[in-house]
């Protein structure tokens, strides 16, 4: 058994935590609800291209489909992996044991790759597979461009995977000048992911004034993703051809940039793993104040200090916080034309509220607040301090990023879009239902089931049961009443209103129920 | 006066692993109690739920005559705990934490600062108290969690295994403070593998082995005429 091999099959067993799964009941109980949601996300995704690939169909370009499917799947796997590959590759947790053991770092790189290699194996499939098989069933059987689409599918992950990659080490490299090199981290990744989604966008809407619907979905899609380009028809160079170059590539690039991380990775791990030059002032330091003041402070800094806390639970913050400075400077008007839609007045004050409670509710750092104190957590065991002021400090911490956010959306909407006093009461109040109940479940969710023992906060952060059972609720509670509005069709308002009052009642009891526990 | 009163403390574990088995024993007031038994013995069990971090399933634990389980907040307020491993928030510097701490057990801005003062001096702290956490050594983390413990005066200090990444200078200065808390009133529970220090430094001992309490009381009187080491060994064959 090779070592690299050894190496990714631990890193799966420490990740998804296989073992504890089997222990006890409850495990298993978490391991079934952890694959349900897995399962249903992966569902959602198949659903969507398939829907996406029959309008293809439609409009009589489904030989488009091939490409549009890994351009859209290379550009959702830059975006994931571009979020977790720093604390995948340097500065985790089992380094230290890691460079004692007689392993090769290209051993060592190599299985952190294939790790991440799986992961976004999944996130390929997910999208090719539906999108493919629309494809075949609407395309003339032919074996060999069928099999060469199956055959690439294995190899999509590995560009994308690269330039995620090489963000990540341009972050480690410049953020070691900086003597808050998380804050850097943050900025540094959203500036680089806002860039990214800013230029695929004006890409794709470069083609708009082409009238032909082919040359322009080609545009388009080659602009979001270039590689694409070798799975477009081009009547010049034949199929295998094509594919073949596209694996090449593929495959020599993800070679050499292995080769060149391997041999910078002691020094990269040096400079990520640097502890911070930062001081304090004691005589500022040393100040009186309440346990519930300590403990907010304390969480606020916690929060701020996990590059990969901030970098996914404040994603939803960040992007409402984003689109009001945009509405506040711009006009509704200019939005309305970025995003192709006439009457945008109309569809902000209706659907204003549930676009301000669907972001806050992306924004929920609560779901692992308590599992972010991981070994420390003996401190506030241990402490005189209740359980309710404990749980306090994390919903304070949770509602101040909320509030920022409102704050931002309410001028926003309450200035720039027309809306009637009833329109304006419900952006005021809906989202403030929408927020207390996604921080109060994520808590109570939280309490229920924490995690202490994590060697990689990405473990708790993005993976962990509260985290995908709140995001998945919280989903639900938002595209819920848009598909009873369009499918049955239901008034929006009212409906909102009733399950903003539901929500209000469910984030009571589980906020007592939490506080009721004498353990934390 | 008994400052601690552990009865018939019973743990069973989730995997139901009985950890302590109807444990029984009392640290008064002045005493230095050390608490000694093998890995997997009980020991980090017992004072976890002493500490308020492990519920029980059968027993009581008092803190100067209040229950852990009725008012813990009260019990908490009068204990100080340092695990066997440190586990300290890392992105705050040693000051930072330590002012966390006494901000937990509301502790005046005058007597904090004096008190950070004399034992950052004591154990050699003073400088590096200001840098963040996560460039300490294990030693230094464990100087910074005795003062951070120190900062509240508790009138009970719980150590997990105490001398673990100590150097010999720390060592020898955490047993002047175990004696100057003892001097002022307080009292010490501390387990230990080092049973040369707890020979020379308790005045009583209490034995665990597979969650059962073997022996309690005087030292002299638990080891007899032979040493703690010659005890220690003759349980662990049992």
């Amino acid at each position: 058994m090779s070592k690299t091999y050894l190496l990714f099959r631990i890193q799966i067993i420490n990740y998804l935590a296989l073992n504890e799964m089997k222990q006890s009941g409850q495990k298993k109980k978490t391991a079934i609800t952890l694959a349900f949601g897995v399962v249903t996300l992966m569902f959602l995704l198949c659903t969507y291209n398939w829907f996406t690939a029959l309008a293809l169909v439609e409009l009589g370009k489904q030989a488009f489909i091939p490409a549009y499917m890994v351009s859209v799947s290379s550009f959702a796997i830059l975006f994931l992996t571009a979020l977790r590959s720093n604390g995948i590759l340097y500065g985790s947790h089992d380094l230290d044991l890691l460079l004692t053991a007689p392993i090769k770092h290209s051993e060592i790189i190599s299985s952190k790759f294939l790790f991440m290699y799986v992961l976004n194996f999944l996130v390929a499939f997910a999208f090719m597979t539906s999108g493919g098989v629309v494809w075949m069933l609407h395309t003339p059987f032919d074996i060999f461009p069928f099999a060469l689409y199956v055959i690439s599918l294995f190899f999509v992950p590995f560009i994308p995977m690269c330039i995620a990659s090489l963000l990540g080490l341009c972050m480690v490299y410049i953020g070691s000048f900086f003597k808050n090199r998380n804050i850097f981290a943050v900025l540094f990744s959203f500036i680089s992911l806002g860039l990214i989604v800013y230029v695929a966008n004006v890409n794709m809407h470069s083609g708009e004034g082409i009238t032909n619907i082919g040359v322009m979905l080609a545009n388009q899609i080659t602009k979001l993703y270039p590689p694409a380009v070798f799975f477009l028809d081009h009547s010049s160079i034949s199929a295998p051809i094509r594919l073949a170059s596209f694996i090449g590539i593929s495959t020599v690039v993800f070679y050499l940039f292995i080769k060149f991380v391997s041999a910078q990775f002691r020094s990269l791990n040096d400079i990520a793993s640097t502890s911070s030059k930062y001081r304090s002032n004691e005589k500022k330091v040393l100040k009186h104040r309440s346990p519930f003041v300590a403990l907010y402070r304390k969480e606020v800094s916690q929060f701020f200090h996990s590059y990969t806390a901030v970098l996914n639970a404040g994603l939803g913050v960040i992007s409402l916080s984003v689109f009001s400075i945009f509405l506040i400077f711009a006009s509704p008007e200019q939005l309305g034309k970025y995003i192709g839609m006439d009457n945008i007045h109309h569809f902000l004050s209706i659907y204003g509220p549930i676009i301000i409670s669907a972001m806050l509710s992306l924004s929920c750092p609560a779901a692992f607040a308590i599992s972010l104190e991981g070994r420390n957590i003996w401190i506030v065991q241990s402490s005189p301090v209740s359980i309710k002021k404990i749980l306090n400090s994390k919903l304070a911490m949770n509602l101040t990023l909320h509030a920022i956010a409102y704050c931002l959306a309410i001028l926003a909407f309450t200035t720039r879009v027309q809306m009637d006093t009833l329109q304006i009461i419900s952006t005021l109040l809906i989202p403030i239902a929408f927020s207390l109940f996604s921080i109060t479940l994520g808590l109570f969710l939280n309490k229920k089931y924490p995690n202490f023992t994590w060697e990689n906060e990405m473990i708790i952060v993005k993976q962990s049961l509260p985290v995908i059972i709140t995001s998945l609720i919280s989903m639900l509670t938002v595209v819920g009443p848009i598909m009873l509005h369009w499918i049955l069709p239901l008034p929006l308002q009212p409906l909102l209103w009733g399950i903003a009052v539901v929500m209000i009642v469910a984030s009571a009891i589980m906020y007592q129920k939490a506080c009721k526990a004498t353990y934390i | 006066m008994a400052i601690l009163e552990i009865k018939n403390l019973t743990k069973i574990y989730k995997n139901k692993k009985k950890a302590v088995d109807q444990l029984t024993l009392t640290v008064d007031k002045g005493d230095i109690f050390g608490f000694i038994g093998g890995n997997g013995s009980g020991k980090t069990t017992t004072i976890k739920a002493v500490v308020g971090i492990h519920n029980i399933n059968q027993g009581e634990i008092f803190i100067d005559g209040h229950s852990i389980i009725k008012e813990p907040l009260t019990c908490k307020s009068k204990i100080a705990y340092i695990p066997d491993h440190p586990n300290l928030y890392e992105h705050l510097t040693g000051y930072q934490y330590i002012n966390f701490i006494a901000d937990l057990y509301n502790v005046p801005t005058s007597k904090r600062k004096q008190r950070v003062q004399k034992y950052s001096d004591l154990f050699a702290m003073t400088p590096a108290l200001n840098h963040a956490i996560s460039s300490y050594s294990h030693g230094m983390k464990q100087r910074t969690a005795i003062i951070s413990a120190l900062v509240h005066q508790p009138k009970l200090f719980i150590l997990d295994e105490p001398f673990i990444g100590l150097d010999p200078k720390a060592s020898y200065l955490l047993k002047q403070v175990m004696q100057e808390c003892v001097a002022n009133g307080g009292a010490i529970f501390f387990s230990t593998h080092v049973l040369d220090v707890a020979e020379k430094l308790c005045n009583k001992i209490a034995l665990i082995h597979h969650g059962k309490l073997i022996a309690s009381g005087p030292t002299e009187t638990v080891k007899g005429n032979q040493s703690l080491e010659a005890f220690f060994m003759e349980v662990q064959n049992i």
